[in-house]
């Protein structure tokens, strides 16, 4: 998180097409790691910081073309999925949507009728500053984020941590809205899971 | 009924306003009476908001200095 908001969208944009290098330094240092998360999950880790710093000299070529039909951060986390697919790590670590299915019968936090089997306990971490605010946990968050598969990986940095719409992602990522949905949501539930042990456990 | 698992599995799309009205309605009494999946569903919006804000990472210096030399010298041509 940064200390001071960036202002609004419109005098953001307009100060940027005009030479403020001081603003020009806060966006970068507020956008990037939603890019590098992004650039990460479709290029790989080799080429992500490369990919990213790409993405920024595209936009500062181009910004004074933007429009603003969009917010700024999803111009620039689109400018970065595009990069990084020209860059498309060879091979791939994709769960097929199969493979997700047969997780479905092997899921032990529930009983064979479909009932949590011990229970879904209250967090004691709940508010997303205070989860923010537990170095751990978000580097346990961190950590798990990159392990999971390329597909659900790439939906959940796109819509969650870069904040585009459904309809943008399915066109970058070329799938079909319902396999974005379900990657989707089995990204965000391992996530979840990560932060529920972690709150339990207190172990990553 | 839908069990806790069918349930918990629709997670994102109750979240994201994308379940049909029917399916809408039978989430919603199952949460009514289930205090887990009511717990799950809250955790998993808090989820998605802590990796919305969430910086993971942050630029080297170097990177930050590079991007700025480059913006000023296009930003001059501009």
């Amino acid at each position: 998180m940064t200390e001071k908001a960036l202002p609004p969208e419109d005098e953001l944009v307009e100060r940027l097409k005009n030479n403020d290098v001081v603003l020009f330094e806060r966006v970068v240092k507020e956008y990037h790691s939603a890019m590098f998360g992004v650039a990460y999950s479709i290029a790989g880790p080799a080429i992500a910081d490369e990919v990213v710093q790409e993405a920024w000299v595209s936009a500062i070529n181009a910004i004074h073309k933007f429009e603003g039909r969009s917010a700024l951060k999803s111009w620039l986390i689109r400018i970065t999925a595009n990069e990084a697919k020209t860059r498309l790590r060879k091979e791939s670590r994709s769960v097929s949507l199969e493979a997700v299915d047969e997780n479905w019968a092997t899921d032990t936090r529930f009983t064979e009728k479909g009932h949590w089997a011990g229970g879904n306990p209250e967090w004691d971490i709940s508010s997303p500053d205070d989860l923010l605010a537990a170095d751990e946990l978000q580097d346990c968050v961190k950590k798990h984020m990159v392990k999971l598969p390329d597909n659900q990986q790439q939906i959940i940095n796109l819509r969650d941590v870069g904040g585009l719409d459904m309809d943008t992602i399915c066109n970058i990522l070329e799938i079909t809205a319902s396999n974005a949905r379900v990657l989707l949501h089995r990204a965000r539930d391992k996530m979840q899971q990560v932060v529920a042990r972690f709150q339990r456990t207190g172990e990553c | 009924m839908l069990s806790c698992k069918h349930t918990i599995a629709q997670g994102t799309d109750y979240l994201d306003k994308e379940l049909s009205f029917w399916r809408k309605v039978e989430m919603k009494m199952h949460l009514m009476i289930c205090v887990n999946c009511r717990r799950y569903v809250k955790q998993l919006k808090q989820t998605v908001v802590m990796l919305s804000k969430g910086q993971f990472k942050q630029p080297s210096e170097q990177q930050v200095e590079q991007l700025k030399k480059e913006y000023q010298e296009v930003s001059s041509k501009q």
